[in-house]
C-alpha cells in the first residue's frame, strides 16, 4: 500500500529544502509538518507617501504538512536541494487507502472522508469514484478495488463457465400495462382475451404513481417460454436485471419472474440507481472489464457505449399499442422494424403518440446536451410528471378495451354481411359468437432464437477462450485471466457472418433527411456483415421496402434489374432474429406497380414512365415463377384496377391481396391524395403526346412576348378608356359575326394591343414569366393556336395587327383588316411622333372604319353589368 | 447508547385549535413532529412527558401560536466504539448493509474476518465461512461501530464483525451471551416512532446502560 506523495502545485516555486523533519521509518499524521522549505519573494519596502520605495528580495522559510495518514518509508527529496517544480516528495505506507467508502464514511477505517483538509490537494472522496453495486448509489470503491473484486467475479464466472447477462425487463422479456381491463377480462371467463390473459401476473406498487394512478395494477405479461429460458440460460448465464423501471417496479416484476430469487438474486439495478435516467451503461456495473457481458435489450439507443455486447431484440408486443410503461425518460424509439400489419391501434394512436413523445424527445434531448444539476433535477421531475400522466391516461382511456370494442364492432359488421339479417341479431344477442376476434395474441418466438443464440455464443466463448489458455500453456486447474476473450467482439464475429455478401437499399424505411448509416437500422445492417447503399446499382442484392410506402423511385430502379430481391422490412427483421440470411421467399414484396389504362394502347408509352412499366411487367412475370401462390392473386387484381380506371392512367400498386394503392415519388409521410395528383400532372401529357393535343402549341409558344403585351395592355389605365371601349366594340361585333363566345376574346386583345403600343420594338421580345399564368389561365384551343402563330412571326406587335384577321376566321372584314395595316404602316413609319398624335391618328381611323360603335358598346356595358 | 434526555422545542399552534386543552394539544404535536426523527447525532425514540409548557404567544403576521415546550424524551445516540445488533438487508461482493433500527450501517469485507468469505453462486448470495456462519439477507449481526457521519436527519455508520463474539447471531451464541432478545419484543418503544415504517427498533447493547440525565441539550 505504498503511495508516492507530491509537493503539490501550490507551492511557491523555485524552493529549496531546508530540514527534514521526519526520517524513514516515522509515523506521519494529517496535517504534521514533514519538512521546512524556504522561498525566495520581493517585498515592497520604503515610504510610500513620499514615493521612495523599492523591492527588497525576502526569504522566508514555511513547513510543509503531511497530506496523509501512515508510515514514512522514504524520501524523494534531500535537504539543500533546490526545486523548480511540482514532483514526488516521498513515500509513505498509508493507514488505509479509503478504496471504499459509503455515504462519505471510510468503509476500512471509518473515518468521515467528507472532511475537506487544506493540506491534501485532492478530497478523500475522490479516491474511489466507482459506483458498481447494484441496488446501492451510496457505496463507492476505488478503481483498484474494483479491478480486484471484477478479478475475483471473473475468476468465478469462468470456473462455473458462465458469462454475465444483463437483461432488459420491459418489451424484452414481459411487457408491463396499467389497463384495468386486462384484470377485468381475468375475472371473466366468456372474454375472447380470457384465455391471453390468464397468466398476466399483477401486483401494486406503494410507492408508485400518485394522483388517478395510484396504487393502480401492473400487469405483467411474460414472453411466452420465457420461465423456461431463463432456467435454461442460467446454466450458462449470470442474470442481472437492468431496467429503466423504479427499484420497486424492478423487484417486483424480478419476483413475479424469479419467486425463488434463484437467477436474478439481488443482482437487480434500476433508474434510481442507474444514475442516469436516460442511458444504461455496462460501466455502471462491470467498471473495468466488458469482456465476459452480453446485454439483450429491446432497445439499442439507451446502451450507446455497449453496442457490441448487445443482442438486440424485437420488442415484445403483447398489449397492443401500450408500449413500454417506463420508456417516458427515453428518446422516442426510431428502429421499428415491423410493419403494422397486426395494428389495429396503432394507425390512429400512432399519431397523437408520436407528438407527445416528440415532445419527450426534444425534452430528453436537451437534457442530454446541458447535465447540469438543478436543470437536471427540474427535468427529472417534469417527466415523472409527464409519465403519470400517461398512466393516468392508460387508466381512464382503458385502450386494450376500446380495442377489443373495435374488434368485435368489425366481427359483427363482417357477420351481418356474410349471414343473413333475420337470425343474425337474434344469435348475437342471446350468445355471444363463438370466434369473436381477440386483441392479445401470443404468438411471438423471440425466445426461442435468443436461446439459440445465447447458447451460440457461449459456446464459442468457451472454445475460444480454451484455445487461447492452451497456447498460454497455463495449467488446466487454473483460471487465466489474461486470455479473456471479449464477448462483444465474438458476438460481432458471429454476426458479421449473417448478411455477408449481401448489398441492402432502403426504401421508405426512413424518413428522409435521416444518415442511414447513422440509423439504428443502417447500424444493425452494417453490423450483420451486409453492406448499406443509398442508391439502386448493379452490385445491389436486395431492395427492403416499407410496405406501407414503398418509394416508386427506387423500386421501379430495382425492379429493372432481375437478380435484386424487393424484399418488405420483415425479412431484415427476420434476418436479425434468427440471425441467418432467411430465404426471401416469403418476404418477397408481391406487391407490383401496375399502369392502368394503358395495357390496351401500347403506342401510348412514349415517356419514361411507360417505359417503366414495361419494365415492370416482364419483371412481374419472372417473379411470378418464384412466387406462385401470389401470382393468383395477382391477376385477378390487376384486372380489376385495370376496369376500375380506364381513362385515368396511373401508376398504382397492387398487393398480393388486391388492394390498390397509388405509388408516389415521396419516400415519406405524404397523404395518398398528394401522390394521385403528382402523378397526374405527371402523366397526363406524356400519354396523351402522340394525339394532335388542343395544347400542343403551349409547348413552343413564347409567353414573355405574349405577357408583355398583356401587361402593356392592363397598365395602359384609364386615359385610354375610351379606347378600350370601342375595342371591345369590336369584340362584340367580331362574336355576332363568327357566333363564338368568350373564347375569342383574348386573342381579340392580344391582336389589339399593338395599336396602343407606345414602346419600341424590342421590349416585346422580354419575357415576363411573373405574369405567365395570366393568359395561360384563360387561354383555351384557338387561342392558344393563334397565340402560337403569333410568336412565328418575326415583329411580333406589327405582325399581330397583321396576322389578325386569319387569325380571327375571316370573321372580321376586309375594311378593318386594311385599316389596321394602315395603321400599323402608320406606326411603323411615324415611331418618333409623340403619343398624343398617335392616339388621335388611331382613334380617327378606327371611327370611320367600324360603324357600329354605339350598338356594340351598349351591348358590352351590358355585358359587363351581368359579368 | 440510550439515554433519558430533556429537551426544549418551540411548538406553534393554528388558531383554531386556541381553546381549553391548548397544552394537550402541543404535547400531541410535539410527539407527532419530535418522535422518531433524527437530532444531529442522536435519535429521538420516545417523549416520556412534557414537564414544562410555556405561555402562548402570537407570532405577528401568521396569528399562530408558539409554546415553548420542555420535555424528557429516551434519545438513542450510536457511539463510536459501540457494540450494537442489527439486521442484514443487502449481501454485496464489498461487504453487507444492516440496519440498527433507524441507523444504516455498512460492513466493508474487510471489517469481516478473513475466513468469512462472500459466495455469490449461494441464493441468496451470502458471507460465510463454509461452516456454522453464514450472514445473508435478514441474518441477525452484531456489530461494532467503527465509523459514524450524520448529516441533518440522517445518519450513517461503518460497523465491523473483526473481533471477538461479533458476527452473526446463532441461537447457539446467542444462548452463549444468555442475553437472546427478541427485536420485536422490546418493549417500550412504539414502532411507529423509529422514523421508518417496517423498521425494527434497536437493541440495547450488550453493555448498554440508560444513565439518566438532567442536563439541558447537548450536555452530555
Amino acid at each position: 500500500m505504498s503511495k508516492t506523495i507530491r509537493l503539490g502545485t501550490r507551492l511557491r516555486y523555485p524552493i529549496t529544502v531546508v530540514s527534514l523533519l521526519k526520517s524513514p521509518g516515522d509515523k506521519i499524521k494529517k496535517q504534521e509538518p514533514l519538512m521546512e522549505y524556504s522561498f525566495k519573494w520581493m517585498k515592497e519596502v520604503g515610504d510610500k507617501i513620499r514615493g521612495e520605495t523599492w523591492e527588497e528580495e525576502q526569504t522566508t522559510i514555511v513547513p510543509w504538512e503531511s497530506p496523509t495518514d501512515g508510515e514514512l518509508s522514504q524520501w524523494h527529496i534531500a535537504e539543500g536541494q533546490g526545486l523548480h517544480g511540482d514532483g514526488p516528495c516521498f513515500v509513505v505506507k498509508e493507514d488505509c487507502p479509503h478504496s471504499v467508502q459509503f455515504q462519505g464514511l471510510c468503509g476500512l477505517c471509518g473515518k468521515d472522508m467528507t472532511e475537506v483538509n487544506w493540506a491534501a490537494e485532492t478530497r478523500e472522496t475522490d479516491r474511489a469514484p466507482i459506483n458498481m453495486v447494484h441496488d446501492q448509489t451510496n457505496l463507492m470503491v476505488s478503481a483498484g478495488h474494483a479491478q480486484r473484486v471484477e478479478q475475483e467475479l471473473q475468476t468465478r464466472l469462468i470456473q462455473s463457465r458462465k458469462l454475465s447477462l444483463v437483461v432488459d425487463l420491459d418489451q424484452t422479456v414481459i411487457q408491463a400495462c396499467i389497463d384495468p381491463t386486462v384484470g377485468e377480462w381475468q375475472n371473466d371467463p366468456t372474454n375472447p382475451n380470457h384465455e391471453s390473459v390468464k397468466e398476466v401476473k399483477s401486483f401494486q406498487l406503494e410507492d408508485g404513481p400518485y394522483g388517478l394512478a395510484r396504487r393502480c395494477s401492473y400487469y405483467i405479461k411474460m414472453r411466452p417460454g420465457l420461465a423456461r429460458f431463463l432456467e435454461r440460460i442460467s446454466d450458462m448465464y449470470e442474470l442481472h436485471v437492468y431496467t429503466m423501471g423504479t427499484r420497486a417496479y424492478a423487484q417486483n416484476v424480478a419476483h413475479v419472474l424469479d419467486p425463488g430469487k434463484k437467477l436474478f438474486g439481488n443482482r437487480v439495478i434500476s433508474r434510481d440507481e442507474n444514475g442516469n435516467i436516460f442511458t444504461k451503461s455496462l460501466q455502471r456495473l462491470f467498471p473495468v472489464s466488458t469482456h465476459m457481458v452480453v446485454i439483450i435489450d429491446d432497445r439499442s439507443d439507451v446502451w450507446p457505449r455497449n453496442r457490441s455486447n448487445l443482442i438486440k431484440v424485437s420488442p415484445y408486443e403483447f398489449f397492443k399499442g401500450i408500449g413500454d410503461i417506463n420508456s417516458s425518460f427515453l428518446p422516442k424509439r426510431q428502429d421499428l422494424l415491423t410493419s403494422t400489419t397486426n395494428g389495429v391501434a396503432k394507425a390512429g394512436k400512432k399519431k397523437e403518440a408520436a407528438a407527445k413523445a416528440d415532445k419527450a424527445d426534444a425534452a430528453a434531448r436537451a437534457a442530454i446536451a446541458n447535465m447540469s444539476g438543478t436543470e437536471d433535477a427540474a427535468l427529472t421531475q417534469q417527466q415523472l410528471e409527464e409519465q403519470e400522466r400517461t398512466f393516468e391516461k392508460q387508466i381512464k382511456d382503458r385502450p386494450l378495451q376500446v380495442l377489443q370494442e373495435k374488434l368485435d364492432r368489425e366481427d359483427e359488421e363482417a357477420e351481418k354481411a356474410t349471414t343473413n339479417s333475420e337470425d343474425g341479431s337474434e344469435s348475437r344477442s342471446s350468445s355471444p359468437p363463438p370466434h369473436r376476434h381477440r386483441v392479445l395474441q401470443d404468438d411471438d418466438d423471440e425466445l426461442k432464437y435468443l436461446e439459440r443464440h445465447l447458447t451460440f455464443l457461449h459456446q464459442t466463448y468457451f472454445a475460444q477462450y480454451d484455445d487461447r489458455r492452451a497456447q498460454h500453456h497455463t495449467l488446466a486447474a487454473n483460471v487465466d485471466l489474461t486470455s479473456v476473450p471479449d464477448a462483444g467482439r465474438i458476438l460481432d464475429d458471429l454476426k458479421a457472418d449473417v448478411l455477408g455478401g449481401c448489398s441492402i437499399v432502403l426504401s421508405g424505411v426512413l424518413p428522409r433527411g435521416v444518415d442511414i448509416h447513422k440509423s439504428e437500422i443502417g447500424q444493425q445492417i452494417a453490423s450483420f456483415g451486409a453492406q448499406l447503399r443509398t442508391r439502386v446499382r448493379g452490385d445491389v442484392t436486395h431492395l427492403v421496402v416499407n410496405t406501407s410506402q414503398p418509394g416508386s423511385e427506387k423500386l421501379l430502379e430495382a425492379r429493372r434489374r432481375p437478380h435484386i430481391k424487393i424484399v418488405s422490412q420483415e425479412w431484415l427483421g427476420a434476418c436479425f432474429r434468427r440471425w441467418a440470411a432467411v430465404d426471401e421467399t416469403p418476404y418477397l414484396f408481391t406487391a407490383r406497380l401496375v399502369e392502368e389504362g394503358g395495357g390496351a394502347g401500347n403506342g401510348h408509352h412514349a415517356s419514361r414512365g411507360g417505359d417503366a412499366a414495361a419494365g415492370l411487367e416482364s419483371e412481374e412475370d419472372e417473379e411470378d415463377d418464384v412466387g406462385g401462390a401470389d401470382a393468383e392473386n395477382r391477376a385477378p387484381a390487376s384486372h380489376g384496377g385495370g376496369i376500375r380506371r380506364k381513362d385515368a392512367p396511373r401508376l398504382r400498386l397492387v398487393s398480393a391481396s388486391g388492394q390498390t394503392r397509388d405509388v408516389h415519388d415521396d419516400d415519406d409521410d405524404d397523404d395518398d391524395d398528394d401522390g394521385d395528383e403528382e402523378a397526374d400532372a405527371d402523366l397526363l401529357p406524356d400519354d396523351l403526346e402522340g394525339q394532335l393535343s388542343p395544347i400542343d402549341g403551349l409547348k413552343t409558344f413564347n409567353w414573355g412576348s405574349a405577357d408583355a403585351e398583356l401587361n402593356e395592355f392592363l397598365a395602359s389605365g384609364s386615359s385610354d378608356e375610351d379606347e378600350d371601349e370601342e375595342d371591345e366594340e369590336e369584340d362584340e361585333d367580331e362574336d355576332e359575326d363568327e357566333d363564338a363566345a368568350q373564347p375569342a376574346r383574348l386573342p381579340d386583345r392580344i391582336s389589339d394591343r399593338p395599336s396602343r403600343k407606345r414602346k419600341s420594338r424590342d421590349e416585346d421580345a422580354e419575357t415576363d414569366p411573373g405574369a405567365e399564368s395570366e393568359p395561360s389561365a384563360a387561354a383555351d384551343d384557338d387561342g392558344l393556336q393563334q397565340a402560337k402563330r403569333l410568336k412565328e412571326s418575326p415583329r411580333v406587335s406589327s405582325s399581330l395587327r397583321n396576322q389578325y384577321p386569319s387569325a380571327a376566321g375571316g370573321g372580321m372584314q376586309n375594311g378593318e383588316a386594311d385599316a389596321d395595316a394602315d395603321a400599323d404602316a402608320e406606326e411603323e413609319e411615324e415611331i418618333d411622333i409623340d403619343e398624343a398624335e398617335l392616339e388621335a391618328m388611331f382613334e380617327a381611323g378606327f371611327d370611320t372604319d367600324t360603324g357600329t360603335a354605339g350598338d356594340g358598346e351598349e351591348a358590352l356595358q351590358a355585358d359587363e353589368g351581368k359579368g | 447508547m440510550f439515554f433519558l434526555h430533556n429537551l426544549e422545542r418551540r411548538v406553534t399552534l393554528h388558531p383554531s385549535y386556541f381553546g381549553r386543552n391548548m397544552h394537550e394539544l402541543v404535547t400531541t404535536k410535539l410527539v407527532k413532529d419530535v418522535e422518531g426523527t433524527c437530532a444531529g447525532d442522536y435519535y429521538i425514540i420516545a417523549i416520556m412527558d412534557t414537564f414544562d409548557v410555556s405561555e402562548g404567544r402570537i407570532l405577528p403576521g401568521s396569528g399562530l401560536a408558539e409554546f415553548t415546550v420542555s420535555y424528557r424524551a429516551v434519545v438513542w445516540r450510536p457511539f463510536k466504539g459501540e457494540v450494537i445488533d442489527a439486521i442484514t438487508h443487502t449481501v454485496n461482493p464489498h461487504g453487507f448493509f444492516a440496519q440498527a433500527g433507524p441507523l444504516s450501517l455498512f460492513v466493508s469485507n474487510h471489517l469481516i474476518p478473513d475466513e468469512i468469505k462472500y459466495d455469490a453462486s449461494a441464493t441468496p448470495a451470502q458471507f460465510t465461512n463454509n461452516a456454522d456462519i453464514v450472514i445473508e439477507q435478514g441474518t441477525h449481526v452484531r456489530v461494532k461501530l467503527v465509523g459514524m457521519r450524520t448529516e441533518v436527519g440522517e445518519m450513517w455508520a461503518i460497523g465491523s464483525i473483526n473481533g471477538d463474539f461479533l458476527g452473526a447471531l446463532t441461537d447457539g451464541r446467542r444462548g452463549a451471551f444468555g442475553v437472546y432478545v427478541a427485536v420485536t419484543a422490546r418493549p417500550g418503544t412504539p414502532a411507529h416512532a423509529l422514523g421508518r415504517p417496517g423498521c425494527k427498533p434497536p437493541l440495547p447493547p450488550a453493555t448498554g446502560a440508560m444513565p439518566h440525565m438532567t442536563g439541558t441539550a447537548g450536555g452530555w
